[in-house]
């Protein structure tokens, strides 16, 4: 299964210049990953993830599993303004 | 700290020992205090009766971290309320060490220009007709020329002599551009109104503060200076991607104000945010985690070059690019950066601006997206066309005039970067702050635990974020510096900061007590001047129209607003 990671913030800052910005990360997971298992590859630690996005629909539900050709954004926590 | 009350009318500078009565009492609710003393609610704004208060917070001359924001109030001309605009740069430090809390600007000069310089022990108000008409970036050049490249300088640019409602007090930052700006309120029309058109600044020698434990005080400084650095947001978000970090996110949470708040989504979102922003300075020679005033641990400010990788801006901020970059449908940081650079030069309020020009391209004056367009528009106040001193008065006369009906504006004032539909806990703000629609008056962007489009539970996030804030604007301290309070050990060594310095026994009780009566006096002050709860609401169709892509609508009724900040 293959799907996309789309990172932002301090979390992007990590890939420098190897990040497609339209893309994303692309990532093979085996059948039946969850986003805890993303994060994991990903080496972010979940309480260090402020919204979560799966194709676009915010989920709060790390066990969530992903599926083929899911698009995944990941922020941080960030303010100002 | 003394009080220098300057009165326009006769000339005379007067330094003044304030009573005991105030020594609790700074930045914005110093101003709140002033204004409900001295200043009649009912007052033109830009007439003599109204003062203009330049003012540092409690912990200012202190090496309390990023303790020297500057509060400058007055009645505004822009919503006939109290009001605070609250900025950095380097004037707030300098006047503590010239050993000044508050500059009261009274009375009036009609149609001058004076300059007031101060330096150690000597105050002069100087004729400065070889000054009138200048904008910010010429007038700052001529001030350091003429007094050294070290002054800080508080100014106006055109706007502020014309009385454009929309007008900017600006400061002057770091590397002595004028670049940091007191925005909100059209405070400099007031200023203008006085006939001040600068004040000066001297590097002074470090006036005296007393310390009851100034060892205690020096702990809990380097404590909560670590608590700030170990926050997410402001120990590594805010220095690496500044406040435009938040583009994205806000994008993300269908917040985004886009084509005058039609949507919360803009498609040009990555171009304009902060990850794309730290490319292009970093390939320009350009900086990010540029620190807007000394002692600031974060550095959330930039320097941003244009395509020649010459100067072009300075702290260019999520605010300016959400309202003239997605909200006027522009998807180029340069133009936006071109605006911001217009913007603190001429003195206008970037986010009434882009507000504003939003509104031009719904009236169809010009399309959504035109760059040029945009330009040309502020080009018109500059010039002062028909049209450029219409705009000058901001969102709701614009909107007004050209006879568009969704008007994005509280109190007359515009909604910030923020669609209140798709973040209803910054909507509850922008309803009920007594400042009109303003997002440092608590932004509910760090809410975990409530969902931003949910209804239940936003007053409450409202009524303790602008407790907080107007604590922390009276403090003197940057609100960024804040974030780390929601951990209550960092919380205790803001109280051991306050209490080493003050003495006295405080609890958060105490020390948010500060806020509460600031927002009471204010409040007070509005109902006075004939701005009561009954103005507390959105504009309607933010109540009826759901934002794309939530489907979101502002479903907050007035009599829920209205028990926010019940103080
Ligand atoms: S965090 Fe930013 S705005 Fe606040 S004092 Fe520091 S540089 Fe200035």
């Amino acid at each position: 299964m293959r799907i996309r990671v789309k990172l932002y913030a301090t979390f992007r800052l990590n890939y420098k210049n190897n990040y497609n910005v339209e893309k994303g990360l692309p990532l093979a997971l085996p059948e039946g990953s969850t986003i805890h298992d993303v994060l994991e590859m990903l080496q972010i630690k979940p309480e260090k993830v402020s919204l979560l996005r799966i194709n676009e629909i915010s989920t709060r539900d790390f066990y969530t599993t992903v599926t083929d050709n899911d698009v995944i954004d990941i922020f941080p926590f960030v303010g100002g303004g | 700290m003394k009080f220098l009350r300057v009165d326009m009318a006769s000339g005379a500078v007067k330094l003044e020992t304030p009573g005991d009565d105030y020594t609790l009492y700074g930045g914005r609710a110093l101003i709140a205090k002033i204004l409900t003393d001295e200043v009649d609610p009912k007052c033109d704004p830009l007439g003599p009766q109204n003062k203009l208060v330049i003012c540092t917070g409690l912990l200012a001359g202190t090496n309390a971290p990023t303790a020297g924001r500057l509060s400058v109030g007055g009645k505004s001309p822009l919503t006939g309320t109290i009001k605070e605009a609250n900025v950095g740069g380097t004037a707030g430090r300098m006047m503590s060490r010239l050993g000044i809390r508050a500059i009261i600007v009274e009375n009036s000069a009609p149609g001058k220009s004076f300059i007031l310089k101060i330096s150690d022990g000597n105050v002069q108000l100087l004729p400065g007709e070889q000054y009138a008409g200048l904008n910010n970036y010429e007038l700052v050049s001529r001030l350091q020329e003429a007094y050294g490249a070290k002054i800080g300088v508080i100014s106006i640019g055109g706007t502020g002599e014309r009385g454009y409602r929309n007008s900017t007090v600006q400061i002057t930052n770091t590397e002595g551009y004028p670049s940091r700006a007191a925005a909100r309120g059209g405070m400099g029309a007031v200023m203008g109104s006085k006939g001040l058109k600068a004040i000066v600044l001297e590097p002074g020698s470090a006036a005296e503060v007393a310390y009851s434990d100034k060892e205690k005080f020096n702990n809990a400084v380097k404590s909560y200076v670590q608590g700030i650095k170990d926050h997410p947001v402001s120990g590594q978000a805010l220095p690496a991607l500044g406040t435009a970090v938040l583009v994205n996110i806000v994008n993300a949470m269908g917040a985004l104000p886009t084509r005058n708040f039609s949507s919360g989504n803009f498609a040009g979102a990555e171009a304009i945010g902060g990850e794309n922003m730290a490319q292009i300075l970093g390939a320009r020679g350009g900086k990010a985690g540029h620190i807007c005033q000394l002692g600031c641990p974060i550095g959330c400010s930039n320097i941003y070059h244009d395509e020649n990788g010459r100067y072009l801006t300075s702290g260019l901020e999520y605010e300016t690019i959400a309202l003239n970059g997605a909200n006027c449908g522009i998807s180029s940081l340069d133009t936006i950066a071109r605006i911001d650079r217009l913007c603190d030069d001429f003195g206008l309020d970037t986010i009434e601006t882009g507000a504003t020009i939003a509104v031009c391209m719904e009236a169809g004056k010009i399309p959504f997206g035109d760059d040029k367009g945009a330009l040309a528009l502020i080009q018109e106040m500059i010039d002062s066309t028909a049209l450029g001193k219409v705009l000058g008065q901001g969102t709701a006369a614009t909107g007004k005039y050209l006879g568009v009906k969704r008007i994005p504006t509280v109190k007359g004032q515009s909604i910030a970067g923020y669609d209140p539909r798709a973040l209803k806990g910054t909507g509850v703000t922008y309803a009920t702050s007594p400042m009109g629609a303003d997002h440092t008056c608590g932004n509910s962007i760090l809410e975990q635990n409530v969902a931003p489009t949910q209804k239940e539970g936003q007053v409450e996030i409202s009524t303790h974020l602008q407790v907080g804030m107007a604590t922390f604007d009276s403090l003197g301290m940057c609100i960024f510096s804040g974030f780390c309070t929601a951990d209550p050990a960092n919380v205790g060594h803001l109280l051991d900061m306050v209490s080493s310095r003050f003495g006295g026994d405080w609890d958060p009780n105490k020390l948010f007590s500060i806020g509460i009566n600031t927002l009471a006096m204010e409040k007070q002050f509005n109902a006075a001047a004939g701005i009561g709860e009954e103005l507390n609401c959105l504009p309607e169709f933010m109540t009826t129209e759901p934002l794309p892509p939530t489907g979101s609508v502002f479903d907050i009724t007035v009599a829920e607003l209205n028990k926010a900040i019940p103080f």
